[in-house]
């Protein structure tokens, strides 16, 4: 019977620690920033930005100033406004999708908001671009993208701005043509 | 009460336990008394040792790039048309397809993680090239040190400075593709990459674009 006992009772706490080894959250989840989360169109608040990001597209072809911007993948494209709370920041933005992270292009001649320094009540208008791949719309997740507005660096543990976006219903253009950012609100 | 084992039922027994460490013995014996006339074991390449090959345009898939080698050439023009070689130097370009693998933006040459391929005497896995030995641009828009997004293959250009009469049309070089395994970071946020070494090599020739 004591036996028998001491099995089971080994046995459970075998399981016991399986399971708590299974459920311990990751750093990663443990560091995630914390998201104000919004839709295209709403003027969502984090700590440091304020960000409004008016609409989404994608597109095979840009042209943002003097650079033609081509990808073997697919272009996000979108139109954001962004100022910071409380002190100028240099902007990151990243589009996440099934936990794959995105980046914001860097080619773009300094034409995308992200490659401007937003300041206090003086807002910054322009498109964001993030090359994507080209198969993206039948990704599981591009339902639930979520676009990620944050101060340029380490993210984790701070205060982001996300907005949740359905890669699906956006519109597919040949090619856009794109106004630099600029200061100032839409 | 059982039977007391007779002496020679005791060796006999003794002998079968030791006998799978007697035939290795022997085996081991008898390969080293062969491979003597033989020039011996040091003269053996091991299997595992030998690192494949495949052709220009292959595509070899690691754990954080997917990269193929299309071409090499010498060149004196700068993909930035207006960097000029120094008197002494010239450009040795290798044209190379690489896609991101992991959950993130890639650098293609980046602190961290081993660099996509090697070439003797300019780049290895313990010996990065000097600041302004190599330059990579993007081949579509001339985009300096780009960043790949995952899943998006693209073109680049890896160009190492060189000095003039260091390579040669016809020369050929091994490249050799580079692969490492991910682990999750310590003391950093994100992978650090361990057992870095090269997966793959392909045999490429020079061309003169001079």
């Amino acid at each position: 019977m004591k036996r028998g006992l001491a099995i089971v009772a080994g046995l459970g706490l075998l399981a016991a620690t399986y399971a708590v080894a299974a459920t311990t959250p990751t750093s990663q989840l443990v560091e995630a920033p914390f998201g104000s989360r919004g839709s295209l169109g709403d003027t969502v608040s984090s700590q440091h930005l304020i960000a409004t990001v008016h609409e989404a597209s994608l597109a095979h072809e840009v042209e943002l100033g003097s650079w033609r911007g081509t990808t073997a993948g697919v272009w996000f494209v979108a139109d954001a406004t962004v100022e910071a709370t409380l002190e100028s920041k240099l902007i990151e933005v990243d589009l996440f999708i099934d936990g794959v992270q995105y980046g914001g292009t860097k080619r773009g001649d300094g034409g995308t908001v992200d490659e401007h320094t937003v300041a206090v009540r003086f807002p910054a208008t322009g498109p964001l671009l993030i090359e994507l791949p080209a198969d993206v719309v039948n990704f599981p997740g591009a339902r639930s993208a979520v676009l990620r507005i944050s101060p340029f660096g380490d993210d984790r543990l701070d205060s982001v701005v996300e907005i949740v976006i359905d890669l699906t219903t956006l519109e597919v253009a040949d090619r856009v043509e794109l106004e630099p950012a600029r200061d100032g609100s839409r | 009460m059982p039977a007391k084992p007779s002496p020679r039922a005791t060796l006999a027994s003794r002998v079968r336990a030791w006998l799978p460490i007697l035939v290795v013995g022997a085996v081991l014996a008898v390969a080293g008394v062969v491979a003597i006339p033989l020039g011996g074991w040091d003269t053996v390449q091991l299997q595992s040792a030998v690192i494949p090959e495949q052709s220009v345009g292959d595509t070899f898939v690691g754990n954080r790039l997917a990269i193929s080698i299309d071409d090499l050439y010498l060149t004196d023009d700068f993909p930035d048309d207006y960097t000029e070689t120094k008197p002494g130097e010239s450009f040795l370009v290798v044209v190379a397809t690489l896609e991101g693998l992991t959950a993130e933006p890639e650098s293609p040459i980046s602190i961290g993680p081993p660099s996509p391929f090697t070439i003797d005497g300019l780049m290895n896995l313990d010996e990065r090239p000097g600041y302004g030995d190599l330059t990579v641009f993007l081949k579509r828009d001339g985009t300096f040190e780009p960043v790949l997004s995952p899943g998006v293959p693209d073109t680049l250009l890896f160009v190492f400075t060189v000095r003039s009469g260091q390579f040669a049309q016809g020369d050929v070089l091994r490249i050799g593709l580079t692969d490492a395994t991910p682990e999750k970071a310590d003391i950093i946020d994100g992978t650090r990459w361990v057992d870095e070494h090269v997966a793959v090599e392909v045999s490429t020739t020079v061309r003169d674009d001079r």
